[in-house]
């Protein structure tokens, strides 16, 4: 669905690339997490797919369109739902829902159905600029679904939501997947694209450091470590152990038997972690 | 369809926003003064002061009955200079209002506080001969000052008559006069639309910059140049009531609308790419308020040259405003018709030069 080539891209247009030598596929139906801190390249990346900025090296296709020379029809196959939220706010959110589905050139969704749908049923009169953060940026996901995209672009789809929606959102995401939609997640936020993505790619200073899955990610980059606690002599102590070597186990093994043990979690390595582990950088 | 639909919703947002209520209000405004305010036509009698040094009294009687007063019977005016009052005798031709006063002190009083002409007029009682001294403010042109020289160098029924028998040749002995009042109508017209539009146009897509609604719009199948289209063409379209608010009520039925309409379309597609120029270069009103007030206070240059003729200069004429409003007074004065269906040409060509060259900035400034 998509194809990245050796992109480069430089704001100057001189030696100073925001992103370098870029390359990855994501085939139809995957969720493809493209993590990095600010400023590492996500957003320049995403607005080349977008078409919002203009192809300088590489080669792009999107959803079988060249980005090179644009067609307007490619926007009728792809959804984008932004970081920063961008509606009417003289328009209500119907109005805002109306006013694009009349741009696309492809049967639209339901306005009404697309407010209920992330919980803002109801409040299709109001006009966006009464809204609060979190409503306007539902307003503005639930626009990059009008067109029934088969390639949906979403920037940090959950930021500034409270938790019972952001859960709203990313079961939306998951069942737009299970109909074939192909996703391509630009987020910080480790524990979404953990639960959401089928592969992730780490992005830093403008370069793809990784890109794998997050299962064998944690498998080859994680520890086996189980966290016990304990009582001892009245005192709760807590104790991290290997389950690989012989010590370890032996140690886990005389605690158990001991009935002393109060809890017991096995450790596997956070996407985070192993961010931090393969390119020596926080996600800040 | 497309278009029609970015067209509708700009006109939505303008309708529930603060500019689009700012043209009206500034139409209505304008309306007024030129009805209400405004003569249909401003006095251009010159107001002067005399003070008669004349010693004999038959003689300044004689003097006296040379001004042609409209009734024949002078009137007594009372003028008030601080809290003195000075009583002058009011003589009023068709041409000027003379005040006699009593004494050479209160006429240069009343000139300097009026800000107008003083003449003293003597009759030497030794050589009998007439002196003439003038009050002058100190800003006349020496075209003035050697016209008032030459006035008195050769004899009354020497200068008098010659003036009269300049030959004056009457150029364009069709054109229809404008009252002062509808003269001040295509200046009005200008403003109106080219600046308005001009800073409006400005004003509403900094407002979109701002929800960051243009790259919504450039990630959907529509393309961006309906985007800016429809916003040029809502501005053109109250432009256009707000300019006819003002047409109709003084001009009414002696003007040629479908042309007072095509000029008002171009002349404001022609302001409207211009607005669209400056917001492809800034990002925020803030930001381009230096060149907005720059390029504004450019555009109102020409007034000062339609109001004052004599200060013509060859540069002011690179500057659309000015051939805006002598556009209008055209069609006002249903003169030249030819010469504004071409300007109008040119501001259409103008605008769309415009139109194209804002569209290449923006899109190549939209940003992530």
């Amino acid at each position: 669905m998509i194809t990245v080539e050796h992109l480069y891209h430089s704001y100057g247009r001189n030696d100073v690339y925001a992103v370098k030598d870029v390359s990855f596929d994501i085939p139809k139906g995957e969720v493809f997490g493209f993590l990095g801190p600010s400023g590492a390249g996500k957003s320049t990346t995403q607005g080349i797919l977008t078409g919002l900025l203009r192809l300088q090296k590489g080669q792009v296709t999107v959803a079988g369109f060249d980005v090179k020379e644009l067609k307007s029809s490619m926007f009728n196959r792809i959804g984008m739902s932004f970081e920063q939220s961008n509606v009417y706010s003289k328009l209500t959110a119907r109005e805002n829902l109306q006013f694009f589905a009349k741009l696309y050139d492809v049967p639209t969704r339901d306005p009404d159905e697309l407010l209920k749908l992330v919980g803002l049923d109801g409040k299709g009169q109001i006009r966006a600029g009464e809204f609060s953060k979190g409503m306007k940026h539902r307003l503005t996901f639930a626009r990059s679904m009008l067109n029934n995209p088969e390639l949906w672009f979403l920037d940090e789809p959950t930021t500034g939501l409270d938790p019972a929606i952001a859960a709203t959102i990313k079961g939306i995401i998951r069942e737009q997947n299970q109909q074939g939609v192909t996703v391509f997640l630009t987020t910080h936020n480790m524990y979404i694209a953990d639960e959401l993505c089928s592969r992730v790619a780490f992005i830093v200073d403008g370069e793809i450091k990784l890109i794998d899955s997050p299962k064998n990610l944690k498998l080859q980059h994680g520890q086996s470590l189980v966290t016990v606690e304990y009582g001892d002599d009245c005192k709760l102590v807590s104790e991290t152990l290997s389950t690989v070597d012989a010590q370890g186990r032996k140690r886990l093994q005389d605690l158990i038997s001991g009935q002393r043990i109060r809890t017991m979690h096995t450790k596997e390595a956070t996407l985070e972690e192993i961010f931090i582990q393969v390119t020596g950088r926080e996600l800040v | 369809m497309k278009l029609w639909s970015s067209f509708i919703k700009e006109l939505l947002i303008a309708s529930r926003g603060f500019y689009f209520y700012v043209e009206l209000i500034a139409a209505f405004i304008l309306l007024f003064v030129l009805l209400f305010v405004v003569p249909d036509n401003f006095s251009s009698k010159e107001e002067e002061f005399l003070y008669l040094a004349i010693p004999d009294p038959a003689i300044e009687a004689a003097y006296i009955e040379t001004f042609e007063d409209l009734d024949g019977a002078p009137e007594s005016v009372v003028l008030k200079i601080g809290r003195d009052e000075i009583t002058t005798q009011l003589y009023e031709s068709k041409d000027a209002k003379l005040h006699v006063v009593a004494t050479e002190a209160d006429m240069v009083r009343l000139a300097e506080d009026r800000h107008l002409y003083g003449a003293t007029i003597q009759l030497d009682p030794v050589d009998g001969q007439w002196h003439y001294t003038y009050y002058l403010q100190g800003n006349e042109t020496s075209r003035l000052k050697q016209l008032l020289l030459v006035l008195h160098a050769q004899d009354d029924a020497v200068v008098f008559p010659a003036a009269e028998n300049q030959p004056v040749e009457t150029l364009a002995s069709e054109l229809v006069l404008l009252s002062d009042r509808e003269n001040l109508l295509p200046v009005f017209l200008t403003f109106n639309g080219a600046l308005m539009g001009f800073f409006i146009i400005a004003a509403y897509i900094f407002l979109d910059k701002k929800e960051g609604v243009i790259k919504a719009y450039a990630v959907s199948p529509s393309p961006l140049w309906h985007y800016l289209l429809s916003k040029v063409l809502v501005l053109t379209l109250t432009m256009l009531v707000t300019s006819l608010l003002l047409v109709v009520p003084l001009m009414g039925l002696r003007v040629h609308y479908p042309l007072t309409v095509l000029f008002l379309v171009t002349t404001g597609f022609f302001a409207s790419g211009l607005g669209l120029i400056v917001t492809g270069y800034f990002d925020d009103m803030a930001q381009s308020f230096a060149v907005l007030f720059l390029i504004m206070i450019g555009l109102m240059l020409p007034a000062l040259a339609y109001f004052s003729p004599s200060w013509n200069p060859a540069w002011l004429k690179i500057l659309p405003s000015y051939y805006m409003i002598y556009g209008f007074r055209e069609i006002f004065r249903q003169a030249d018709l030819g010469f504004v269906v071409r300007l109008s040409a040119a501001y259409l060509a103008g605008g769309g030069a415009l139109f194209a060259w804002a569209h290449a900035r923006f899109k190549r400034t939209l940003t992530v």
